[in-house]
């Protein structure tokens, strides 16, 4: 590697990368090795162990990637792209289930989650495919192409494995192809009103009435179309309409689990007693936090999956607020720095892998901390680069350390005529 | 571009912002404004959860007698990371148990789970309760939660009410979704388990914060988020009590079922299976030796006879057969069958002479109803005994319910080993209700079928529930269905079976002026040396019936010396509300079914079984406590657990080994065949 390339590097980045597995190793540790230990799974005590060793993995894959040629990413995109999707397909077949999901292929004595490399392997396609974009009016036929040939099937494939947290990231790639696509912002805001209204409707019905009247109000001031108009009254009032449908049809205990969301106290018994005490765990971390392998909820193992899906709550318990809030802003941090490289590299391909990163980050970061903190479902998905689980940490990492090829490499990139 | 590409990278910033901001305020409300709600009183808390256990829904009779309530019971509960093992002998006195069984107690809760309390002694007296509670601090660890336990009148009504017991592992597995845990109580048989959804109630939750030691320190959010307990719904049945206790008395030494219907509307009155056993001893704690016991009777106690047992019908059978064969022109009701004394080898009970069908169900003619099955299309006959529930599982609000045997031409093939390998003459003895197996309630439902005119109701338990808001609940009923039979021919089939009754039989009759429809049957048991089965069916009053009754005692001889009386006295006091034959009900609990033995009785109370089941424990010697259980481990009593309420141990009714016929169908002759796969078919499984 050049030295010049080494200059161009975002060390930011590669700091809150650092810091977050740091971070999320002293969480795993706290979660597996103190008094709690005694009650959880003998086999996650070696949680800590295996996720200091990808880390070391990764480590050695980030200066690998890191050494590649942006050519070649453009040429393998679209093969890796079919390998991954050939692999999440096999582990339908020939895969183990874990937590319900079939999306695990097992090699040695490790698990690999295939759906979680379909991430990396998507965006890069989804840059490939985007690049043949001729025109700079919006190309609603790439768009079209990218979404319905990349992004759908390998949704569609990982919903089908029970892997509904994933999936639900694949789909949330969708709005962010067709915005960076060029797509009409008032059309962009049609697309995203039914899923704020739904969301708002479990939540508190009368929020999602009055967030539906704004959108009308909204896009009368904006643009005078009463097509459009109609169309966002349909988008909000008509999601809280069939909200109202579904309750009917579906069965009491399905109703529970989606209002449970709203009211995780009142299903306490049932449904809302993960969100229960997850929320307990965070709250009661206080501004400062009880201290490292201090916090009760966790040591008395009361929040369930806490090296993984809920490892959140044990910054929140024993980091208290100073400790979460950190990893937001450390969040903040790595998006806000992959959005302004993407404005830097003038070329679709590099752009829409960033995009298509931070959407991914952004989802993940959205429902699993949304979750703990009782805003979200309880849909299990880990929070990057925190959460025990050497897939996810791979996967990530890979994206972020192609993120940062590009920025290194972002002269590589042929001229385009955008 | 440039200038649209500037305005996108900016929204896209501030949807990152937004969102990263908007999770920032959450934390903001949960760990700074809210922070105290959450950490309780003192930051050194964690929240734990106190299940309060719902009430099961209380059931009374048809007349408002309350046949099944609670009593509440403390429960000992352990947290072994608290528990202080030094503490134990001092405990264990205390409990008036051994220290052994203590720490016993302690291990196996430690391997559940440390931290979480384990409920370890059930039925802990208050008293005792008190005296731990005064020295609360002496014993981290130790808490009480108090349980509600099922508490039985009279009558016993066990196989209706059925038990309850600790969810076992398979069914927790199923059932968790529907908010069951580990400890929880679950219906296992009768109403318990068929309308277990209604009778369960809504447990309660109490949110508390325990410090480090495990100790309560404060409730969470002052209580706000707790939710108290909600009973299960009032149970109306349709039972009438005295008949119940009257029928469950009377069969206390025999083995059999006696099921009483309102023809009107198909309610139950009373449906009882001996030899019974009093539900208390299955509630709450039940001692390890007296579940075995239960199980290992050889006159099966658990065993609902009154749905379960399918027996042939013998001679009760011959008014459906009348039935059908007026309904498919087989016979007019003046046609005459001439009877000399059999039909071939089949022998009747008399030489007749010439028997019109009024005659011949008065008579009991074999030779009439050997004739009517050679007249009748065997398929036909399959399907009419189908319609008149014979053969299929029947339409009850019960889940242990037998369907019996009907035979067809496929089973016939499949017994005779082929196609044409069998001949009309074959089916000749069905006419006379051998080689069919029915249950008791199957027999009520069809006499009162018979009684009301052809319309076959759904049997039912439950009139009605009253929900925790005070409201009316109807169990779903399926609608009466209209036997495609004419009325003169029901008119005419009654009229028999008044003359069987009143003439024939006799003992049936308490006042002359009352007009009661019935027929005996004395069904040929499988099995060298047996008794035959004494089955009767009835109705009163003749004119306008309120009670049909069918009752069939294994072993016991003929119909008329233990069915029919039985019956009779059922359906005497039911239409007058007295029993004016006290002599008879004695006679009549004297009689007892063929080889009936009994080492311990079961109905006694709680106690007086105990002290019985030790004393014959001792007595013989044999170690019928399961060796092979560990101390610590669960009670077999869990492990051994009927799922659905059938004692699945084959094990033949009487002391006796009977020669029962193999289960293997094939080569095997009718006449025994399917009586003796009948009587064994709930036990394999």
């Amino acid at each position: 590697m050049r030295r010049s390339l080494w200059e161009n590097l975002d060390y930011a980045i590669l700091f809150v990368w650092f810091c977050l597995i740091f971070i999320g190793l002293a969480a795993i540790y706290s979660a597996t090795n103190g008094p709690s230990a005694e009650i959880i799974d003998p086999q996650m005590r070696q949680n800590f162990g295996k996720q200091l060793g990808f880390f070391f993995i990764c480590m050695v894959m980030m200066v690998v990637v890191m050494s590649l040629p942006v050519r070649f990413f453009m040429s393998a995109a679209m093969g890796i792209y079919a390998f991954m999707i050939l692999l999440v397909i096999a582990a339908r077949f020939i895969g183990k289930e874990i937590n319900g999901a079939h999306s695990w292929i097992m090699i040695g004595g490790f698990g690999l989650q295939t759906s979680e490399f379909a991430k990396v392997a998507t965006a890069l396609a989804l840059g490939w495919v985007m690049s043949r974009a001729k025109s700079n009016t919006w190309d609603i036929k790439s768009a079209a192409t990218g979404i319905g040939l990349l992004i759908l099937p390998a949704a569609i494939l990982i919903f089908v494995q029970n892997d509904t947290g994933t999936g639900l990231v694949f789909l949330s790639l969708v709005p962010m192809i067709l915005f960076w696509s060029g797509m009409p912002l008032h059309w962009v805001s049609l697309m995203i009103t039914p899923a704020i209204a739904g969301y708002l409707t479990i939540i508190y019905e009368p929020a999602a009435l009055v967030f539906s009247g704004v959108v009308v109000v909204a896009l009368f001031f904006a643009t005078r179309d009463w097509k459009l108009i109609a169309l966002g009254g349909a988008a909000g009032f008509g999601t809280w309409g069939s909200f109202q449908v579904l309750y009917k049809l579906l069965l009491p205990h399905q109703v529970a689990r989606i209002k449970a969301l709203g009211n995780p106290e009142e299903y306490a018994l049932t449904t809302g007693y993960q969100t229960l005490q997850s929320k307990a765990a965070i709250g009661s971390g206080g501004f400062m936090g009880k201290g490292w392998m201090q916090g009760l909820q966790t040591q008395m193992g009361n929040v369930p999956e806490q090296s993984t899906d809920f490892v959140y709550t044990v910054i929140g318990e024993e980091f208290g607020f100073l400790g979460s809030f950190l990893v937001l802003v450390l969040f903040a941090i790595l998006l806000v720095r992959l959005i302004r490289t993407t404005s830097r590299i003038n070329h679709p391909f590099a752009q829409y892998f960033f995009v298509s990163t931070v959407g991914i980050f952004l989802t993940h970061i959205l429902i699993n901390i949304g979750m703990t903190v009782g805003s979200m479902p309880v849909i299990g998905i880990p929070l990057p680069f925190i959460s025990y689980g050497g897939s996810a940490l791979m996967a990530n990492t890979a994206l972020l350390a192609i993120a940062m090829n590009f920025q290194m490499r972002a002269h590589e990139f042929p001229a385009h005529g955008y | 571009m440039q200038e649209n590409t500037r305005i996108r990278l900016n929204l896209l910033t501030t949807t990152i912002l937004l969102v990263i901001g908007l999770l920032a305020m959450r934390l903001v409300k949960l760990q700074i404004v809210d922070s105290n709600v959450y950490s309780g009183k003192t930051r050194q808390s964690s929240i734990q959860e106190e299940v309060r256990p719902a009430a099961r829904g209380l059931v009374y009779d048809r007349n408002g007698t309350l046949i099944a309530n609670n009593e509440p019971t403390y429960t000992m509960q352990i947290t072994p990371r608290f528990f202080k093992k030094e503490k134990a002998k001092v405990l264990a006195e205390l409990l008036g148990k051994t220290e052994e069984e203590l720490l016993a107690k302690e291990k196996e809760a430690r391997e559940y789970t440390p931290l979480r309390p384990y409920a370890v002694f059930k039925e802990v007296s208050f008293s005792i309760v008190t005296k731990i509670e005064e020295m609360n601090y002496e014993f981290p660890g130790v808490d009480f939660v108090v349980e509600q336990k099922r508490r039985y009148n009279s009558p016993r009504a066990a196989h209706i009410l059925g038990y309850i017991k600790e969810i076992s592992k398979a069914q927790l597995d199923l059932k968790k979704m529907e908010g069951y845990r580990r400890g929880d109580v679950i219906g296992q048989s009768g109403i318990e388990r068929f309308y277990e959804t209604q009778m369960r109630g809504e447990p309660g939750l109490r949110l508390v914060m325990k410090n480090a030691h495990g100790q309560v320190v404060s409730s969470y959010r002052d209580g706000k988020e707790d939710k108290d307990p909600i009973s299960g719904y009032t149970f109306h049945l349709s039972i009438d009590g005295r008949l119940q206790a009257l029928a469950e008395k009377m069969l206390r030494n025999k083995r059999g079922g006696l099921v009483a219907i309102d023809p009107k509307t198909g309610e139950i009155l009373a449906l009882a299976s001996g030899p019974d056993y009093n539900p208390a001893l299955l509630s709450g704690a039940v001692d390890r030796d007296v579940w075995i016991g239960l199980n290992r009777d050889p006159s099966k106690p658990l065993y609902n006879r009154a749905t379960l047992s399918v027996q042939p019908p013998g001679s009760t059978f011959k008014p459906f057969m009348s039935l059908i064969a007026l309904q498919d022109g087989a016979i007019t009701e003046t046609s005459k069958i001439y009877c000399n004394g059999g039909w071939g080898t089949h022998k009747c009970m008399g030489v007749h002479g010439g028997m019109d069908v009024r005659n011949a169900i008065r008579n009991s003619c074999n030779t009439f109803y050997y004739t009517l099955m050679t007249r009748l299309n065997f398929a036909r006959w399959t399907d009419w005994a189908h319609e008149f529930g014979f053969g299929v599982k029947p339409d009850v609000d019960i889940i242990e319910r037998s369907k019996g045997i009907i035979p067809d031409s496929a089973y016939y093939d499949k017994m005779y080993g082929g196609r044409n390998r069998w001949k009309t003459s074959n089916l000749v003895i069905l006419g006379i209700g051998q080689g069919l197996t029915v249950s008791p309630l199957q027999l009520a439902n069809y006499v009162a079928t018979v009684a009301n005119g052809g319309t076959k109701h759904m049997p039912h338990l439950v009139r009605y529930m009253v929900n925790p808001a005070g409201k009316k609940i109807y169990p779903t009923i399926t609608p009466p269905k209209k036997m495609p039979i004419k009325p003169e021919f029901f008119a005419a089939v009654q009229e028999g079976m008044r003359r069987s009754a009143m003439e024939h039989t006799r003992n049936v009759v308490w006042d002359p002026k009352v007009k009661v429809g019935g027929k005996t049957g004395t069904a040929q048991a499988p099995g060298r040396g047996r008794k035959d089965h004494s089955v009767f069916i009835g109705f009163a009053p003749l004119e306008d019936p309120k009670i049909a009754v069918a009752a069939l005692i294994e072993n016991a001889g003929f119909g008329a010396t233990a069915a029919a009386p039985m019956a009779s006295l059922v359906m005497e006091l039911y239409v007058t509300g007295k029993m004016s034959r006290q002599g008879l009900v004695n006679s009549v609990s004297g009689v007892s079914s063929q080889g009936f033995e009994r080492k311990v009785d079961w109905t006694k109370g709680v106690d007086t079984v105990l002290t019985a089941v030790r004393r014959a424990k001792e007595a013989s010697k044999t170690p019928v406590v399961a060796s092979t259980t560990k101390p610590g481990q669960k009670t077999p009593a869990t492990t051994n657990a009927p799922i659905n309420g059938a004692i699945q141990k084959p094990s033949a009714p009487g002391t006796r080994q009977p020669v029962t016929p193999k289960p293997d169908t094939r080569n095997q002759t009718p006449a025994t065949l399917p009586a003796g796969t009948g009587n064994t078919a709930p036990n394999r499984r």
